[in-house]
């Protein structure tokens, strides 16, 4: 079953390593608030996992374009509302 | 292009405005959720959350006032809002009727919050498409 | 709507900030109100099952009498990742508690439609 994770912690809090453990392939991943700061670090993502990053998010911590990996979908709230409603099953880091 | 069928939203706001993004977070995604045709069912304050209930935050004048904001988010679109009462007393947060209670001098909770237990997460949970939590980022 | 099966996961350790005993009382009222719920510590989060904690000493009050009732509320069952323990340290956690530890937590989560974490 498909799942969205919605993760808001920095790359280096103990929830953002357990939550790339939870996600499997065909899972999204959104990132907001300081979760979008681990886009420029280069961490590995899990594989077969969609990731997207709340484009308010991004703009507030001089996030642009150069900044972030080629397979970033950059979202609003609008598409995160979407998100939340075309998988099962929400988990809220 | 067909839009989706209406849904509801439970959201439960676990991290207190002035020392976390929650609060914002949750208001952008509730307008976003209301203005694509759904609904929010409750919004429920939890933890730390329950700050964000208080009549009594004073930002200064060049800052958000994020209750302020909540407030009338709220009392627009009516929803049922609700301040957990183990929260909220532990952390100063009391209506009228628990200040006369505990007998202090004054209550910075009112409408549109009401203070009652968790009974009012969960039903608002088995009630909606989906619930999310809106904690701290730290 | 499927029937719900919730998981209230305690990723935090206890006594420096309120977040365990929070997500303990959603997980007794789900509980209360009959649904199906139980219990995952994991992470710093084990250090709650530690045995001869003695909360007193930092004036607050013990949480592993809650947590021994917590069948009697109706709790399905609390998990405990070994992993975590062993990176604690924690040997053999509380006897007086009913765990049911597992080597690998990666599967648990699927089993439930609401994993909830504060």
């Amino acid at each position: 079953m498909p799942q969205l994770h919605l993760l808001n912690k920095v790359a280096d809090h103990p929830r953002f390593t357990q939550c790339l453990n939870q996600t499997h392939a065909g899972d999204s991943i959104a990132l907001t608030e300081s979760g979008v700061l681990a886009l420029p670090t280069g961490i590995d993502w899990p594989e077969g996992v969609v990731i997207y990053a709340l484009s308010a998010d991004l703009e507030a911590r001089g996030l642009g374009p150069l900044e972030l990996p080629p397979f970033v979908h950059v979202i609003g709230y609008e598409q995160l509302v979407d998100l939340t409603l075309s998988t099962d099953k929400v988990v809220c880091w | 292009m067909d839009s989706p069928p209406p849904q509801s939203f439970a959201l439960v706001i676990t991290g207190a405005p002035y020392s976390s993004q929650a609060p914002q977070t949750a208001l952008n995604f509730a307008e976003a959720a209301i203005r694509a045709g759904h609904k929010v069912n409750q919004v429920f304050l939890y933890g730390d959350g329950v700050h964000l209930a208080s009549n009594f935050a004073s930002p200064p004048s060049d800052e958000s006032d994020w209750p302020a904001l909540w407030r009338v988010f709220i009392e627009s679109h009516q929803i049922p809002a609700t301040c957990c009462v183990a929260s909220a007393l532990r952390r100063g947060l009391l209506d009228e009727t628990e200040s006369r209670r505990y007998e202090k001098t004054g209550a910075n909770v009112t409408a549109p919050y009401a203070i009652a237990g968790l009974g009012e997460w969960l039903e608002s949970t088995l009630n909606s498409s989906r619930t999310l939590y809106f904690n701290p980022d730290h | 709507m499927t029937d719900r099966r919730f998981l209230f996961v305690i990723d935090t350790a206890p006594y420096g900030h309120w977040k365990g005993r929070e997500i303990l009382d959603m997980a007794f009222s789900a509980a209360a109100f009959d649904q199906p719920a139980a219990l995952l510590f994991t992470h710093a989060g084990v250090n709650w099952l530690r045995s001869g904690q003695l909360p007193d000493a930092v004036q607050q009050k013990s949480v592993s009498k809650n947590l021994s009732a917590a069948m009697l509320f109706g709790l399905e069952a609390i998990y405990v990742c070994q992993e975590s323990l062993d990176h604690f340290g924690i040997g053999k956690p509380d006897p007086g508690l009913e765990l049911v530890v597992l080597a690998s937590t990666s599967d648990l989560e699927a089993r439930f439609t609401d994993v909830v974490r504060l």
